[in-house]
């Protein structure tokens, strides 16, 4: 049994909260840094041994309520295995690169074992394909990384993969989101 | 004009500085600040329209205990309530997509932290600073670092204020 820790401000709304339900097993439980207790999270972190801190991207960095549960956390993560999922609006997941530093470098002054991460570039675009079948061709590759991150969590095993929609050069992912906000702002 | 969003106690406030509020709201995601009402965050507290001063200002200050290489929670949910400082759109910059600056000028970015700072940390945090002034079109950033509070509050008193 796996415990997912759900970082993003928009909870269930969230693109996070769409890549735990792809990733997660029915006995596997969700808590969500933006809702729940944090006393509720840590208690769950001392039984779970596999540990999922999902977020998104915020400024370069991991989301501010993130960081207030890690200033609130003085508990080691002693035999515990941590892993991460990282998403980023941009093409390129490795803008994702520093925030999954700063996260191992805590991972590790808590003794917790890193055992990896699935870093994910256009993740605003490949949560949209929960509504558009068609722009889950571009997403083959995430698919397939999903379920072999999901397979290496259930074993216990270490793996890092990156991520990203495909078949998009920079100027052409540009221009498909920048249609798409054009479409929101009134 | 100088913007200073810091987490220090006990500051001198003029109307340059933002405040450091224990009651600050979450950023929650709703992206309003980007579409329905631009530069204006949809939380009715102190903080709602602060993008508009960092906008006015030639300056941007940061102060910051240093949290494992990173900002503490109190700055980074400041932060987070001005993304509509930049637009929501894209554009190439430095070979790497980033948002689109909502002004031509680049204003000064200094960066402070403070506490107890090993080599790593420092590592990472001029890493963060330099990604933040690209993302938000800032100028290289100056970074400094200090032991305490105290020592912070001196060198605001002598230099920035």
């Amino acid at each position: 049994m796996n415990l997912y820790i759900n970082c993003s401000p928009k909870i269930k709304n969230s693109n996070s909260e769409y890549f735990t339900q792809l990733i997660k097993s029915d006995n596997d439980i969700i808590n969500y840094i933006y809702k729940d207790n944090f006393e509720l999270i840590k208690k769950n972190i001392s039984i779970y041994k596999n540990i999922i801190f999902v977020f998104p991207l915020y400024m370069d960095t991991f989301p501010s309520k993130l960081i207030e549960f890690m200033e609130n956390f003085n508990n080691k993560l002693i035999n515990k295995n941590i892993y991460i999922i990282c998403n980023c609006g941009f093409l390129e997941y490795r803008q994702n690169f520093l925030a999954i530093d700063t996260f191992i470098y805590w991972i590790n002054k808590k003794k917790g074992f890193f055992k990896g991460y699935l870093n994910i570039g256009s993740g605003e675009i490949i949560g949209i394909t929960k509504k558009n079948k068609f722009l889950s061709l571009f997403c083959h590759d995430f698919f397939k990384k999903i379920k072999i991150f999901k397979c290496y969590i259930n074993n216990e095993k270490s793996i890092n993969l990156n991520t990203n929609i495909k078949w998009l050069n920079k100027r052409l992912f540009c221009i498909i989101c920048n249609h798409f906000w054009k479409k929101r702002i009134k | 004009m100088k913007t200073i969003i810091h987490d220090l106690d006990n500051i001198e406030v003029d109307n340059n500085i933002i405040l450091n509020d224990y009651n600050i709201k979450n950023c929650i995601g709703c992206f309003n600040c980007w579409t329905n009402t631009p530069m204006k965050c949809i939380h009715k507290d102190n903080y709602k329209e602060v993008c508009k001063n960092i906008l006015n200002s030639d300056t941007l200050i940061i102060v910051s205990r240093n949290f494992y290489g990173t900002y503490s929670s109190k700055v980074k949910k400041i932060l987070e309530r001005n993304i509509g400082f930049v637009l929501p759109y894209f554009v190439i910059r430095n070979k790497e997509i980033h948002h689109k600056a909502r002004i031509k000028q680049k204003l000064d970015f200094i960066t402070i932290f403070y506490g107890k700072i090993n080599s790593k940390e420092k590592l990472l945090l001029e890493k963060l600073v330099n990604r933040n002034a690209l993302n938000f079109n800032l100028k290289k950033p100056t970074i400094l670092y200090f032991k305490n509070e105290n020592d912070v509050r001196r060198y605001l008193n002598e230099s920035i204020y």
